[in-house]
């Protein structure tokens, strides 16, 4: 082979661009030679990612997906989720507290303990009213006093997902937004409801601003930022708080309930139709009604309507659920016995259940309809549970897919949680001892329960 | 929604989406892990997930997120029924009745087999009344027992559902009441011991190791007639169970074979290869129309008809890597990452023999032309890892998004690929290793030798310094322990400067490397590469080298 023949100087440079002058690094090739393999294989790539671009970029690190380990070396890990996503959601129960406690409390039906998150350091709420579960955020509002302006609390379900399974819950809550209304010093507000209806947010705030002349109850539109009132009533110091709902027709309705001073109890059902209110004529028979809950139910036996549950007052409170369909409202339950009050209702299943007591007897049911056949009695909390005497505020809902009772079972009047152990669900009820509030002071009537 | 973990002592934890705990859950009496250990195999069907292998019974994790025995075993003992009060049944009727964990919304989770028939009584107009019935199970799950009833010698109809706890029952529900579509079914015998399963097909399917693959009745997770068997067709024990399009792909030691066909009437098992087996069911996935199967020599694929290979350039590394390890490589754990299209094979760990994970891992988009790809080999390269990884999977946490899990010896679940700050500090240094280039001929003398001027290197980095070193010599030269050229840190190159954004250097001279040789191996090496990029090289010579290997010009 004859001898190179010296010259001086740069030669033509090799030059390999990588995506702009061929296709890609084409990955490691340990079969070949070192000078056999392509211009665009390695003879090493650790830990390297090679992209359809052509690029090669470097392998990241790894982040603990649990902060708990398991006991020994990991053996197996399987999604159940078959690819459904599931936003975040966690299914816990979530509740809210309003008496002189202002807490918020998630409880797993599976699990040994709940979870009480104070709202520490908060000083614009006082008790919580409003508990929703948007599917992309949780919100809850409370009432304010001498504040002109709502808390209304919007969390994303993972934020919370994820504190709620840390060790630090009492430093979760982060007041996010401030719902502002008109001012007036005089009054209290109370934030009643919040729905999600043609995108924006309703939510319904009551006051009780003894005499004077403002704003008795309202409910406003909040796109998130700013809100403008969309329904104004000037009867003073209200009772109840508006509640608002999606009917099974997909309007908006409003359950209001007013008590003038020194006059007698006024009711207003509104619905909003094609962008405006309008009022509801009462059944015969129901000469004020106050609206605690509204479910739609769409039964084997029935065709979809939306009811309303709560009491009838004529001069003492009875309980009733009135159904709405048709563009008119009838009676279907009560007026029961004097003291009873509905406190909620919810459908699950085949049937419509509804929480009823009975401040004097003591009473506490849960009622089962088909649509058809109403039954008050369908189980008696207070013969398997005891002395249950004044449910402020029960709530039922199904959670994690089993029907969920809230009331209160009397020994020292704290909050618990019952569910039905069998398809009959007359039958024996199970108390969810986590969420047994005894040991809590003051004893705490609760409201919202909602799953998330 | 949760991912069910398992670890090799025998525990299964449940973990909920967005929840950074897990849940131990508690076995069921008389349960236990298999000696010797053996890998766990999942399964989802509506909701349930069966896992197989590691216990000494198939378990389910069941909505009422639970750990039960898979399957009700059926009563022993046929019902009592004598005529009852009431009206509206005449005739002839026989009761047979099962056990069932039934949820409260109504649903059926699992059922058993029924028992036997009950003698026949005689009624006219009259009612039907239960005794006797059994009040308990052997299985904590059950919480009612369901009734069936043949009227005048027909099929055995539901009835009713009683808890558990009752022992009588009694009815007068008309023939004509009882819905036909609700005939027992004896079909629901309890799942064998497996140690691999798969869905296709609306059926899950599964295989203890020997020639016998065993199938469920459609759309119901456990229910394993007897009857639901087939064969491979040579006999040999089944090494890999996979649901692929319409077909089951069934590999064995040595050979390949799938299962067509809708039913008991038209399931056959035919080859598709012989002399070509599968080394583990772990490590074969599935991706787009096709599967990848690791073999004794590396990766196949088979993709309905065709079957290539895809280590070409890999072939002599995985056959020497399984001969030293075979036991380790069959138990190889491969995931798919949909969304990067990256397939990644684990090498398990062992915290016994002190050796850390191992990977492959490969771009798989240019191979899969029903993707867009072009048919050609799938991109390799290699993971190091410095835990004793023993399993990975693609899961996603509450979305659609894949994302790597790998779990180790230390307990935790990971997710891997995180780029930017990770929360337990991992990193993992990147090593690139470029060609030996021969700038000229390399059989020749010394006399064909060049003399390396300057090294480019196009690398955008802009968080993270990275070392160059330069093997300079013959296609020999980059076996040797000291570079002949490097190391050169080179800083990262962030885009900013002086308060204004820059764009970040990508181009970076060597222009002192001034080496000779035939030909030259640059070697990039990288630790925490968060947003590195190589995108080329250019290699400045001249042609006046003086033949010594990495000794610097005059």
């Amino acid at each position: 082979m004859p001898k190179k023949q010296p010259e001086l100087g740069i030669k033509s440079p090799f030059r390999l661009r990588v995506g702009i002058d061929t296709d890609g690094w084409k990955g490691v090739n340990y079969e070949s030679d070192p000078g056999a393999i392509l211009d665009d294989e390695f003879q090493e790539a650790l830990n390297v990612r090679i992209l359809p671009n052509g690029k090669v970029v470097g392998r990241g690190g790894s982040s603990k997906a649990i902060t708990e380990a398991m006991d020994g070396c990991g053996a197996g890990m399987h999604d159940d989720g078959e690819g459904l996503p599931t936003k975040g959601y966690i299914f816990k129960g979530w509740l809210a507290e309003a008496s002189e406690h202002d807490d918020l409390y998630c409880f797993d039906p599976d699990a040994s303990t709940s979870l009480e998150m104070p709202f520490t350091g908060n000083t614009y709420t006082d008790q919580i009213f409003a508990v929703t579960a948007d599917g992309e955020r949780f919100l809850f509002g409370s009432w304010s006093q001498a504040l002109n302006a709502l808390p209304i609390f919007t969390v994303t379900p993972r934020a919370i997902a994820l504190l709620a399974n840390s060790d630090d819950s009492a430093s979760w809550i982060v007041p996010a937004t401030l719902f502002s209304i008109p001012a007036n010093a005089d009054v209290r507000r109370y934030c009643g409801s919040i729905v999600k209806y043609n995108g924006r947010y309703f939510v319904g705030v009551g006051s009780n601003n003894s005499g004077s002349s403002a704003t008795a109850y309202a409910v406003y539109h909040w796109d998130g930022v700013a809100a403008s009132p969309t329904l104004e009533d000037s009867r003073s110091n209200i009772a109840q708080l508006p509640l608002l709902a999606i009917d099974h027709a997909g309007e908006l309705i409003a359950g209001i309930r007013t008590h003038p001073d020194g006059g007698s109890h006024a009711t207003v059902i509104r619905r909003r139709n094609t962008g405006t209110w309008s009022n509801v004529s009462l059944p015969v028979g129901i000469t004020n009604f106050c609206c605690l809950g509204i479910a739609m139910f769409d039964g084997p036996l029935v065709q979809a309507a939306t009811y309303l549950c709560g009491y009838t007052n004529d001069g003492s409170d009875k309980g009733v659920i009135l159904k709405w369909a048709d563009g008119a409202l009838s009676t279907v339950v009560g007026p029961l016995s004097a003291g009873t009050v509905v406190k909620d209702i919810c459908a699950w299943g085949n049937y419509l259940f509804y929480l009823h007591s009975n401040t004097s007897t003591g009473a506490c049911m849960v009622g089962r309809s088909d649509g058809v056949t109403w039954t008050d009695s369908h189980k008696d909390l207070f013969a398997q549970f005891g002395a249950e005497s004044s449910v402020t505020y029960g709530s039922i809902a199904v959670i994690r897919r089993v029907l969920r009772v809230l009331a209160l079972d009397g020994v020292g009047g704290n909050g618990t949680i019952y569910s039905p152990t069998l398809l009959d669900t007359s039958g024996a009820w199970a108390e969810t001892a986590q969420m047994d509030f005894a040991v809590h002071p003051g004893g705490s009537p609760f409201r919202g329960l909602v799953e998330m | 929604m949760a991912w069910i973990l398992t670890d090799d002592q025998g525990n299964v934890y449940r973990r909920d989406i967005g929840s950074l705990k897990r849940t131990k859950l508690t076995l069921p009496a008389g349960v236990y892990q298999r000696v010797p250990y053996c890998r766990p195999d999942f399964v989802t069907l509506n909701g349930a997930t069966l896992i197989v292998g590691q216990f000494n019974v198939p378990l389910v994790h069941t909505v009422d997120r639970k750990l039960w025995k898979a399957g009700i075993e059926p009563g022993s003992t046929a019902p009592t029924i004598d005529p009852g009060s009431g009206t509206g049944i005449t005739g002839s009727v026989q009761a047979k009745l099962t056990f069932a964990e039934i949820a409260l919304d109504g649903r059926v989770i699992a059922e058993s087999n029924p028992t036997d028939a009950s003698f026949t009584i005689s009624l006219v107009d009259q009612g039907v009344a239960y005794s006797e019935l059994p009040t308990s199970h052997p299985n904590a799950r059950v919480n009612y027992k369901r009734l069936y009833e043949s009227r005048d010698g027909d099929a055995f109809l539901f009835v009713a559902n009683v808890a558990l706890a009752d022992d009588t029952y009694s009815h007068n529900t008309p023939t004509n009441e009882l819905s036909a579509t609700s005939e027992v079914s004896t079909r629901r015998a309890v799942p064998p011991y497996m140690n691999k399963i798969t869905k296709t097909n609306g059926r899950v399917w599964g295989n203890d190791g020997t020639k016998s693959i065993r199938y469920t009745e459609i759309d119901e997770l456990e229910s394993w007639a007897a009857v639901n068997e087939q064969f491979t067709k040579d006999r040999e024990g089944v090494t890999c169970l996979k649901g692929l399009f319409n077909e089951l792909f069934i590999g064995t030691r040595v050979s390949i074979q799938q299962l067509t066909g809708f039913g008991l009437s038209d399931f056959n098992v035919e080859f598709i290869r012989r002399g070509l087996g599968v080394i583990s069911h772990h490590g074969a996935v599935s991706i787009s129309n096709s599967l990848w199967f690791p073999s004794q020599e590396g990766y196949y694929r088979y993709a309905g008809g065709s079957v290539d290979f895809l280590m070409e350039n890999l072939r002599t590394y995985f056959r020497e890597a399984y001969e030293a390890d075979e036991t380790t490589y069959q138990d190889i754990v491969a995931v798919v990452d949909h969304r990067r299209h990256y397939v990644i094979v684990l090498v398990p760990g062992s915290e016994e023999q002190a050796r850390v994970a191992r990977y492959y891992a490969a771009a798989f988009l240019p191979t899969e032309t029903a993707l867009g790809g072009e048919g050609r080999a799938p991109y390799w390269s290699r993971d190091t890892s410095t835990r004793y990884e023993r399993t990975i999977a693609a899961l996603t946490d509450g979305d659609l998004l894949d994302r790597w899990y790998s779990a180790d010896c230390g307990g935790y679940a990971r997710l891997m690929d995180v780029n930017g700050t990770t929360d337990d500090g991992t990193a993992y240094d990147m090593e690139i290793g470029l060609k030996h280039y021969f700038m000229g001929s390399q059989g020749g003398d010394d006399g064909h030798a060049r003399t390396f001027e300057d090294l480019e290197m196009f690398v955008k980095s802009e968080s993270s310094a990275w070392t160059l070193e330069a093997f300079v010599g013959d296609d020999g030269a980059s076996s040797a322990l000291t570079a002949d050229y490097g190391p050169k840190v080179v800083p990262a190159s962030a885009g900013t400067m002086g308060g204004r954004a820059q764009v970040p250097k990508t181009r970076h001279s060597f222009p002192e490397i001034h080496r000779s040789g035939h030909g030259i191996t640059p070697w990039i090496t990288c630790t925490s590469p968060n947003g590195f990029e190589l995108r080329g090289l250019e290699i400045y010579f001249s042609n006046d080298g003086d033949g010594n290997r990495g000794r610097t010009a005059a």
